[in-house]
């Protein structure tokens, strides 16, 4: 038998192709929106979710490495999200605020009885404003924040231990080192 | 025959209409909004675009672009709002990547091969 470039051609094709196309699978094209990062966290005036009567503003992220969390009670993963934040929240050299997006504000109080209050402030974004501004689309969403206020990073899925020790705590602690 | 109470009733409605259109929100306003909200792409559902969408960010990002809009902002600085908080990507129409044209190229690069083949077999 002849060896002939053209039978072998298609199977390597195929192949080639049932690769990419298998890789293709697994890849996760969902586009993220990475353009706020190393742009200044917006201003904002918001209410505080547990008083009412208080008011939240940008200048209450300044000063701090801040971990800004998007979050609702009716959201699934928030609450396995929270735990993680709990954990984080035993780290004194990080400070949690939360972004509460459009919520019965019964509901995400009871939502912090029932799971734990891991922030030091929560922002009650009750018209979505605020959380748009920052590029959020969707719930549970993850902000870091450094001291003048520029949003260094942002994890736009739960949080797990791999994000959390791969990519969040290192910028934190790059952020300490370099950014005092 | 219409009752008269009915046409009343209709004219009526057609008042109250005419009252909520006299909005600072002219026609060529809501045209303009309109247009725009179909030239993004919903920010979580991405095979949807805006003004499908019924997520909650979407609903807050047409309620954004409405007000801007309504402020008199021009169709530039709303594309750059949105596309400055979620990427090129959030748009229908962006920038052309030449990358592409290899893309979009190909079935016609495939045709030419093609027939060329064939007609060299068919001339021979």
């Amino acid at each position: 038998m002849r060896f002939s470039i053209w039978k072998v051609l298609p199977v390597i094709l195929l192949s080639l192709l049932s690769i990419l196309l298998y890789k293709g699978l697994s890849k996760d094209d969902r586009y993220t929106s990475v353009s706020m990062i190393n742009k200044p966290f917006p201003n904002f005036y918001e209410y505080d979710l547990q008083r009412l009567s208080k008011v939240i503003t940008r200048e209450d992220l300044l000063g701090f490495t801040t971990l800004v969390h998007v979050w609702s009670s009716s959201c699934n993963s928030c609450s396995k999200d929270n735990a993680f934040l709990l954990k984080l929240a035993k780290n004194k050299k990080i400070k949690l605020v939360g972004i509460n997006y459009i919520d019965d504000r019964e509901a995400a109080l009871d939502f912090l009885n029932a799971y734990g209050n891991p922030y030091s402030k929560i922002i009650f974004d009750a018209s979505g404003n605020l959380s748009m501004n920052i590029g959020a689309y969707g719930v549970p969403e993850t902000y870091v924040v450094d001291r003048k206020g520029v949003v260094r990073y942002k994890v736009s899925s739960g949080l797990n231990d791999s994000v959390l020790k791969d990519k969040i705590l290192p910028i934190i602690y790059w952020l300490k080192k370099h950014d005092s | 025959m219409i009752p008269s109470s009915n046409i009343k009733a209709m004219v009526l409605l057609f008042l109250t209409c005419v009252v909520i259109r006299a909005s600072d929100f002219s026609f060529s306003d809501e045209v303009r909004y309109q247009s725009l909200i179909r030239e993004f792409r919903c920010l979580a559902c991405q095979n949807q675009s805006l003004v499908d969408s019924r997520m909650p960010f979407a609903f807050n990002l047409r309620q954004q672009i409405y007000s801007k809009v309504g402020d008199g902002a021009t169709n530039k600085s709303i594309r750059e709002y949105v596309v400055s908080r979620y990427g090129n990507a959030a748009s229908y129409n962006y920038a052309i990547d030449y990358s592409y044209f290899i893309l979009i190229l190909s079935p016609f690069i495939l045709l030419f091969v093609m027939a060329y083949l064939f007609f060299k077999r068919i001339i021979k």
